[in-house]
C-alpha cells in the first residue's frame, strides 16, 4: 500500500486548494497515471486531468511529481514511492490552476504564438522538393522533438520570477525556425527574440533540459540563438555584457568583473550600482582593475584566431 | 588525494576568501593541490554565447594541462565544474571532435587524450575525504547553526552530466552539513537560480528570484546559508541588500562559502577565513558556534 496524495481545487466550489490523499497498492510498472485512472474510475469521479495518449507523444498528462514536471503517462510509480514514502501529484507551475491538476496553458501557448511558429520561407519557392543538406538537419536534433507539454515552462526559474520571460518551450520553438534552412526570416527573428524577455532573459539554471521527457534541449537552443545573435551583430544587453566579459578573457586569459561590470553597465549603470559598489570597497572585495595576463594568453589569442579562422571557411558547426 | 587545482577567476578575485579558505582546508584535510595558473576562464557561460567551439578549445587547453601534470581537476565553483566537465564529455563521448580539438591545441604544443575527471570540492569531501573522517575532526560545535545550502544549478543538473547526485534530491551538501555537526535547513530554493546570470540583463527578475530562495530558506528555520558557487554568493551576499528592496523586506541571512564551513567546523580561525569580506556580515550567527573543546580549539589557533 503507498499514499497518493493529490492536489485538489475546484473554483466552482468556492473552496481553498487543498489535498486528498488515497492509499492505494502499487504494483511494479505502474505510472502515476495509471494510479490517477484508478482513483478516476473506482474512489472519486471528481478528480480531474489531462490525458490521451498515454505513450508519452500527445504530451497533455504533464504534471508536478514529487517536486518534478513531467509526463504521468511514463512515471513509473513505485520507484518514488520507495524513495519518497509516498506519491505527491500536483499540477504543472508557472501557470493558473484551472481545477485539481488540469493546469491553465494559455499563456504557454501564447508565447509559442509570439515567436511565430510558422516556417517564413524565400519569395521564390525551389522548383520541385526543397533539398535540405544533413548539416543543416543535424541543427534541429535539439528541438524538432517537443510535444509540447508544458514540463520545461513548470520548471523554468526564470519564468518563476518574470512571467513575461518567453520561457523555453516557445524559445526551443523559435529555434526550430531559426536553424531551418528553408526559412528566410532567421535574422529578424533573432532581431525580435533579442528583445527584453526574449533569449538574454534565460538564466542557464539547466531545469528545462532536466526534465524535458523528449530529451529536447531548449537551454542549448536558446544558447546558440545567442551566439547567432551575436555573430549577426544584433545589439541587446544581454550581447554587450556577453561580449565585454569575452573581450576581458581574450586580455588577459581570465574574467576581468571590474571592466566587464563597466562596459556591461555604462555610467548610468554604475551610477545606480554605487550603493553597492561603497560597500564591496570597504569590505576589500572591489575587483581588481587591471588583470595581470596569464602566462600563455599569447596561446589563447592564437587559439582563438585559429577557431575564428576554422569557422569562417566553415570546418566547425 | 591530489588534485590540479582550478579556482575559478572570482574564487581569486572579489570572491578571494573562496580560494584563501580553499588553501587552509585543503592542508588540513590532506588534500595536496597543484595549482593551474595558467589556466583560463572556464567561460562561465558568456564566452560560450560568444564562440562556443573557442570555449570547448580553451577547457581542453585547461584539461591538458592537467593530463600533463597526471592529475584530476578540482574545481571551487558550480559553473565552473559544469562549463569545464561540459567540454570533457563532449570531447571524451566524440573521437571526431577530439581529434579536430587536438589539430587546434597541437598548434599551441598541446594535446588532450581525454584521460581526465573533473569534480567539484563538495564532491571530494563527501567521496574522497569522507563525511566519517570530517565528523571525526570537527572541533567547533556548530548544532546551533541551521544551515541552508545552496549548490548553484550548473552543479547539481543536468543529471546525465554530474555522475554523484541526484537532480531532485540533492543530499551531498545536507550530509555534509550534518557531519560537521549543523543542522542542515531543507527547502526548494536550495536547487534554483540564484539570478546572477541575468543580474546584468533583468536585475528586477534576478532579484526576486535571489530574494525569493533566501526567504523561503529563511522561513525553513535557517540563520546562515553555505554556497558551492562564488558567483551565487555574489548574488546572495553582495546584491542582498537589492534583493531586500526587491522584495520590501528585510533578509539579513549571512552566506559563507563551502571550505569556509568546513574550515570553521575543523577550528580554523574565522580572522584566517576572512568571514569579515562578506557584505552581510556572519559576526553574530558565528556567536553561536562555540569550540568543542577549548584546549584543542585554542592548540589550532
Amino acid at each position: 500500500m503507498a499514499t497518493i496524495k493529490v492536489y485538489r481545487y475546484d473554483p466552482e466550489e468556492g473552496k481553498k486548494a487543498h489535498y486528498d490523499t488515497w492509499d492505494i497498492d502499487v504494483k511494479p510498472g505502474e505510472t502515476v497515471l495509471d494510479l490517477l485512472h484508478q482513483i478516476h474510475y473506482f474512489q472519486d469521479p471528481s478528480l480531474s486531468f489531462r490525458r490521451s495518449c498515454r505513450s508519452a507523444i500527445c504530451g497533455s498528462c504533464a504534471m508536478n511529481i514529487n517536486g518534478r514536471t513531467g509526463l504521468s503517462c511514463n512515471t513509473q510509480a513505485k520507484p518514488l514511492v520507495d524513495r519518497d514514502g509516498l506519491l505527491l501529484v500536483e499540477p504543472m507551475k508557472n501557470m493558473p490552476v484551472l481545477k485539481d491538476l488540469v493546469a491553465d496553458m494559455g499563456e504557454f501557448w501564447k508565447a509559442v504564438y509570439d515567436i511565430q511558429p510558422y516556417l517564413q520561407p524565400t519569395a521564390q519557392a525551389p522548383k520541385g522538393p526543397y533539398i535540405v543538406p544533413k548539416q543543416r538537419m543535424d541543427l534541429l536534433k535539439i528541438a524538432q522533438d517537443c510535444i509540447m507539454c508544458g514540463s520545461c515552462l513548470s520548471e523554468c526559474t526564470s519564468r518563476e520570477a518574470n512571467p513575461a520571460y518567453l520561457g523555453p518551450a516557445a524559445l526551443v520553438k523559435a529555434y526550430r525556425f531559426v536553424a531551418d534552412a528553408r526559412d528566410a526570416a532567421a535574422s529578424e527573428r533573432l532581431q525580435s527574440y533579442s528583445e527584453p524577455n526574449g533569449i538574454w532573459d534565460c538564466d542557464t539554471c539547466l531545469y528545462c533540459n532536466e526534465v524535458c521527457p523528449m530529451q529536447v534541449k531548449p537551454m542549448d537552443a536558446i544558447m546558440r540563438m545567442r551566439e547567432m545573435a551575436i555573430e549577426a551583430g544584433i545589439p541587446s544587453q544581454g550581447a554587450k555584457h556577453a561580449l565585454a566579459f569575452y573581450e576581458t578573457v581574450m586580455e588577459s586569459g581570465k574574467l576581468n568583473e571590474f571592466k566587464t561590470a563597466n562596459e556591461s553597465l555604462g555610467l548610468g549603470g554604475i551610477v545606480g550600482q554605487s550603493s553597492i559598489a561603497a560597500k564591496v570597497v570597504l569590505h576589500g572585495k572591489a575587483p581588481e582593475i587591471r588583470k595581470k595576463p596569464i602566462e600563455g594568453i599569447e596561446d589563447v589569442r592564437k587559439l582563438a584566431e585559429i577557431v575564428q579562422r576554422k569557422k569562417r571557411k566553415g570546418v566547425t558547426k | 588525494m591530489k588534485y590540479a587545482y582550478f579556482p575559478g577567476c572570482v574564487g581569486q578575485d572579489s570572491c578571494s576568501e573562496l580560494d584563501a579558505s580553499t588553501k587552509l582546508i585543503a592542508e588540513e584535510l590532506g588534500i595536496e593541490l597543484v595549482e593551474l595558473t595558467d589556466a583560463t576562464c572556464s567561460g562561465a557561460g558568456f564566452v560560450q554565447d560568444v564562440d562556443y567551439d573557442l570555449s570547448r578549445v580553451l577547457n581542453a587547453r585547461t584539461l591538458a594541462m592537467a593530463e600533463r601534470l597526471g592529475l584530476d581537476v578540482l574545481t571551487v565553483c558550480s559553473t565552473c565544474q559544469f562549463n569545464l566537465d561540459r567540454a570533457n564529455q563532449e570531447l571524451k563521448s566524440d573521437a571526431k571532435l577530439l581529434a579536430e580539438t587536438n589539430a587546434v591545441l597541437a598548434e599551441v604544443g598541446l594535446r588532450y587524450a581525454g584521460g581526465v575527471e573533473v569534480k567539484h570540492l563538495l564532491w571530494v569531501l563527501v567521496n574522497e575525504v569522507g563525511l566519517a573522517n570530517l565528523r571525526r575532526r570537527v572541533k567547533v560545535d556548530l548544532s546551533d547553526l541551521n544551515v541552508a545550502s545552496f549548490y548553484g544549478c550548473q552543479l547539481i543538473r543536468p543529471g546525465t552530466l554530474h555522475q554523484y547526485d541526484d537532480p531532485d534530491r540533492p543530499q551531498y551538501f545536507e550530509k555534509l552539513i550534518e557531519a560537521l555537526g549543523g543542522k542542515p535547513v531543507d527547502y526548494e530554493g536550495r536547487k534554483k537560480c540564484c539570478g546572477f546570470p541575468i543580474t546584468f540583463v533583468n536585475e528586477n527578475a534576478s532579484m526576486t528570484m535571489n530574494a525569493n530562495n533566501m526567504l523561503e530558506a529563511k522561513e525553513h528555520g535557517a540563520n546562515l546559508m553555505a554556497t558551492s558557487c562564488p558567483l551565487c554568493h555574489i548574488n546572495l551576499d553582495m546584491y542582498q541588500g537589492r534583493a531586500e528592496k526587491v522584495a520590501g523586506r528585510r533578509i539579513d541571512l549571512p552566506i559563507l562559502h563551502l571550505p569556509q564551513l568546513v574550515g570553521l567546523a575543523i577550528g580554523i580561525d574565522p580572522a584566517r577565513l576572512r568571514m569579515k569580506r562578506h557584505l552581510v556580515s556572519p559576526k553574530e550567527v558565528l556567536r553561536k558556534v562555540a569550540p568543542k573543546d577549548p584546549v584543542a580549539t585554542n592548540a589550532g589557533s
